[in-house]
């Protein structure tokens, strides 16, 4: 509210009687004081001369000196005088007629050129009124030149030249007692400077008094009596009423106020002590940090603005009596509907009766993001930049009593940034803690050949997808892959990897069914095996800040004998990987598997685990890796559906016999559960909906354990992190026949049991 | 779901078709893309590359490469006169083609405001364009490899959208 105020005209009552007489119109009329007196002065040099001239003239010629000499000699020089004298005449005629000529151009210039608003002056520079004013003002001022008292004396001399003229000329040719009208005369600029009354102009009245008393007390002769006395009288006057106004200043004052209030002048504008109002306005609007403007009842620009304000809307041009809507829509670019909020907020702003703490709580721009197009040299938008802008807004009244809006807008960009710099880097660490927390709840050796061998998948990946034509089985091996190591990931409780695997694998299973696949759906699919790229990265550097994850450049199976361990470096790190395809190893992750897909309220469980430690050593890395996919999946498979619902309440001890050992000379491998097995209805219904089999058609066993290996044939509905994706059998399939090189015989009782060998 | 998002490899696909099949009558098939590692040993090297930057409110680069053999075909169709030499007028004529590509995929989303650096024009011998990605780690590269008649030739798009 201070700051508003700052910017009206100051009542006149708030003026002193300082600034009153410091006003530019007391400056112009007390110039024409000085010009007077400037007059006088020069009157009484040339009156010296003149007598001085007289009496040389007496002295060389001898004539008789007439009562009026001094008339007939200013005017009509003596024809019998001397060709010096005359032209000693002809000159001091001339040089008043050029003093006159050049005050009537001044005179005129003057008032055509005069201004009275000081500011508006001091703009036009070459003001002559206003030049004057500054001489006469800075002449007698604390600050004044010596200099001016020169030229004002000078310049004084132009008017008075005129006055002289004027008025001797006509008393002369009426003949009238012009003396006492040269009183009034002398009378005339001492009664204004007795208006502009000040210390000084009582000192300045003293030294007239005194001056012209003692320069005309013994000189009778040359004046008139009653002139020297009128002019004695006038002063005597003059000075005594001085005294009694300086006296009563106040009261005189008052009443010059009041006038200056019912002529309404706005003179009081042009006062000093606004422009230092001013100023100190100017100052803090030029420096203070914020963007700060008032906008008129119609939600224009006023003119006054702080700088900043167009710093913050990164633009040149000027405010006043553009629109606020308009801004905020075309340089901040805010939507509609805030603008309309903003617009429905102001009816708020401008009312009286509702509390400002109520009022800011409802601003709809109390802290906004925009974004500003800032242009380049040539215009073109070169960027857009974004700001985060606080607002607020206040209502106040003006002088007209038509409400007004003081618009503040704060530049918090770095504060926001920094705030959201901070909150990203706490996400990044919480990540990281959930990262870290993450590979130390696992197994080490198996979180480490898990990350290992996931790096080295995302790999083949690429591989596959760059030498391949056929869109689909590339695709659909990828899709395989995944899912294998979304199971491992979840057995070591990798949920972060888990979650984003499950969406990747919703994503490809958009993909991989449509019966033409285009570009740009693989590119999404590419795009998110960089994300999952960037993710297991992640891991690998963190797994290996704490040593849990080493990362190997060598051959897993080179690295499996441990041929490579010194290689590898740390005797942790090859500790780890001597484990990772150990039986202890295998064991650990059934357990773990068991653990994670039994729910809870299956209570009785048991397992029944034997694998022939010779066999299992004796296979490869890659063999070791993939029984173990099998034995997980097939674990998944039985919580899944077998020990499910209906399946589960006929069930009183859920059991899973799992049995690895060689067989001649190949390895025979068995799984079997007591769960609900395969149920030929739910398959068969299943491939109707999907229509692959028409309905009238018998299903054999042989039937069933062909189609549920078929990819996308699930028996469960409802689709969850584990299970649903249909993807599990289709996986061991691949694992068995592709990788194992082996031979899968399935078995299963609907109600009963689920059995599942091959030899390999 | 993902950051990226295919809008702007879509309409560079488009271009290159367009350019190659229309303008330069030249048959030409993509294949799946992959993402760039960089430490893909297997990675594509190519003897001529160009490349043209991506600035405003989408970020990044789209790359050109070919090997040589097939710059020169390419050149040739384009000049409609038999180049004998690899010299510079192959050099412009692949940063010609990389600026027609990046200028046609501009137009083909008007809708954000896109501008596109003068084509830089690399010439060695088993050029990788997989380093890009090191700067910028959240920008993945990808390759999409086309073929044709005259050769296989690589656009490598690394880009994101200014959001």
């Amino acid at each position: 509210m201070e700051q508003a105020n700052a910017g009206q005209t100051p009542s006149l009552s708030s003026l002193s009687y300082k600034n009153i007489e410091n006003t530019y119109v007391f400056n112009f009329a007390r110039f024409y004081l000085y010009l007077y007196l400037g007059w006088e002065i020069f009157n009484l040099v040339t009156l010296f001369l003149e007598v001085n001239l007289i009496q040389l003239k007496a002295f060389f010629v001898n004539i008789y000196v007439s009562e009026y000499w001094i008339d007939i000699l200013d005017i009509f020089p003596n024809l019998n005088a001397s060709l010096l004298e005359q032209g000693f005449f002809y000159a001091l005629v001339g040089l008043k007629l050029i003093f006159l000529l050049l005050f009537l151009v001044l005179f005129v210039w003057q008032f055509a050129d005069f201004d009275f608003d000081e500011e508006r002056a001091r703009k036009k520079k070459i003001n002559v009124g206003y030049i004057f004013s500054v001489i006469t003002f800075d002449a007698f001022s604390e600050k004044g030149h010596p200099f001016f008292l020169f030229t004002n004396f000078l310049v004084s001399v132009i008017f008075l030249s005129l006055m002289s003229f004027i008025l001797r000329f006509s008393f002369y040719t009426l003949d009238v007692g012009h003396y006492e009208s040269m009183a009034v005369l002398v009378a005339f600029p001492l009664i204004s400077n007795f208006l502009v009354s000040s210390r000084r102009s009582i000192i300045l009245n003293v030294i007239i008094f005194l001056t012209f008393t003692a320069v005309f007390w013994d000189k009778d002769y040359l004046l008139n009596t009653d002139f020297k006395t009128a002019i004695k009288i006038v002063y005597a006057v003059i000075f005594i009423s001085t005294y009694f106004y300086v006296y009563f200043k106040r009261i005189n004052l008052d009443r010059v106020l009041e006038k200056y209030k019912e002529t309404g002048i706005s003179l009081m504008q042009t006062s000093r002590d606004l422009s230092i109002m001013q100023d100190q306005t100017q100052r803090i609007m030029e420096n203070i940090d914020d963007g700060i403007t008032l906008l008129d009842e119609n939600f224009n620009f006023l003119e006054t603005h702080s700088r900043k304000l167009k710093e913050i809307l990164e633009t040149e041009d000027d405010f006043k009596g553009k629109n606020l809507f308009t801004l905020l829509k075309k340089r901040l670019n805010l939507p509609d509907k805030t603008i309309e909020y903003v617009k429905r907020y102001f009816d708020l702003v401008v009312r009286k009766d509702v509390p400002e703490s109520m009022i800011a709580k409802a601003n709809p721009l109390e802290k906004v993001e925009v974004s500003i197009e800032v242009f380049d040299e040539e215009r073109r938008v070169s960027k857009t930049k974004k700001k985060w802008l606080y607002f607020s807004f206040n209502s106040i009244e003006s002088d007209e009593g038509k409400p007004q809006i003081l618009v503040h807008i704060s530049d918090r960009t770095n504060e926001e940034n920094l705030r959201l710099r901070i909150k990203e880097e706490e996400e990044k660490q919480n990540i990281e803690i959930k990262m870290i927390s993450e590979l130390l709840h696992g197994d080490p050796a198996n979180v480490n050949s898990f990350f290992n061998e996931i790096n080295e998948e995302i790999s083949n990946f690429n591989s596959k997808l760059k030498g391949s034509s056929d869109y689909h089985s590339t695709l659909k091996e990828i899709y395989i892959s995944i899912h294998s190591f979304k199971g491992r990931a979840s057995v070591l409780k990798l949920n972060q990897i888990v979650t984003f695997m499950h969406d990747l694998e919703e994503s490809f299973n958009q993909v991989i069914y449509k019966p033409k696949i285009e570009l740009s759906d693989t590119l999404n699919l590419v795009y998110l095996i960089g994300e999952l790229k960037n993710k297991i990265d992640g891991y690998l550097v963190i797994g290996n800040k704490i040593g849990i994850v080493k990362v190997a450049k060598t051959d897993l199976s080179v690295k499996g004998k441990g041929g490579a361990r010194e290689e590898v470096g740390g005797a942790d790190s090859t500790e780890a990987e001597v484990q990772t395809y150990s039986l202890k190893n295998l064991n650990y992750l059934i357990d773990q598997t068991i653990k994670q897909a039994k729910p809870d309220h299956i209570i009785n469980f048991s397992s029944d685990v034997s694998i022939d430690e010779a066999t299992f050593v004796s296979l490869s890395d890659d063999k070791k890796k993939s029984l173990a996919d099998i034995i997980i999946q097939l674990i998944k498979n039985s919580f899944a559906h077998g020990f499910n619902g209906a399946n589960l309440q006929n069930n009183s001890n859920p059991k899973v016999v799992i049995n690895f050992k060689k067989n001649g000379t190949s390895n025979l491998f068995d799984y079997q559960d007591n769960g609900g097995g395969v149920d030929p209805e739910k398959i068969k219904n299943i491939l109707l909906t999907k229509k692959l089999v028409s309905s009238d058609k018998v299903l054999s066993e042989e039937d069933i354990a062909n189609y549920i290996f078929l990819e996308g044939v699930s028996t469960q509905e409802n689709k969850d992190i584990d299970s649903g994706q249909g993807i599990g059998m289709s996986l061991i399939k691949s694992k068995v026949e592709k990788e194992l090189k082996g031979k899968l015989k399935l078995d299963s009782s609907p109600g009963r049991y689920f059995k599942l060998s091959f030899t390999f | 779901m993902s950051a990226y998002n295919n809008k702007f490899v879509v309409p560079v696909i488009d271009s290159l078709k367009n350019l190659f099949n229309k303008t330069l009558s030249l048959e030409v098939n993509e294949r799946l893309p992959y993402i760039m590692t960089n430490d893909d040993a297997t990675a594509s090297s190519f003897d001529i590359i160009s490349i043209i930057g991506l600035s405003g409110e989408v970020r990044g680069s789209v790359i050109l490469g070919f090997k040589r053999e097939v710059a020169m075909k390419v050149s040739s169709k384009y000049w409609q006169k038999e180049m004998v030499e690899f010299d510079e007028d192959v050099f412009d004529t692949v940063g010609e083609l990389v600026n027609i590509i990046a200028g046609n995929a501009k137009q083909g989303i008007e809708s954000y405001r896109i501008y596109i650096s003068l084509p830089t024009v690399f010439q060695g011998s088993e050029i990788k364009a997989t380093t890009l990605s090191r700067t910028n780690k959240d920008i993945p590269t990808i390759m999409i490899p086309f073929t044709s008649d005259v050769g296989d030739m690589h656009v490598i798009l690394s880009y994101k959208f200014e959001t």
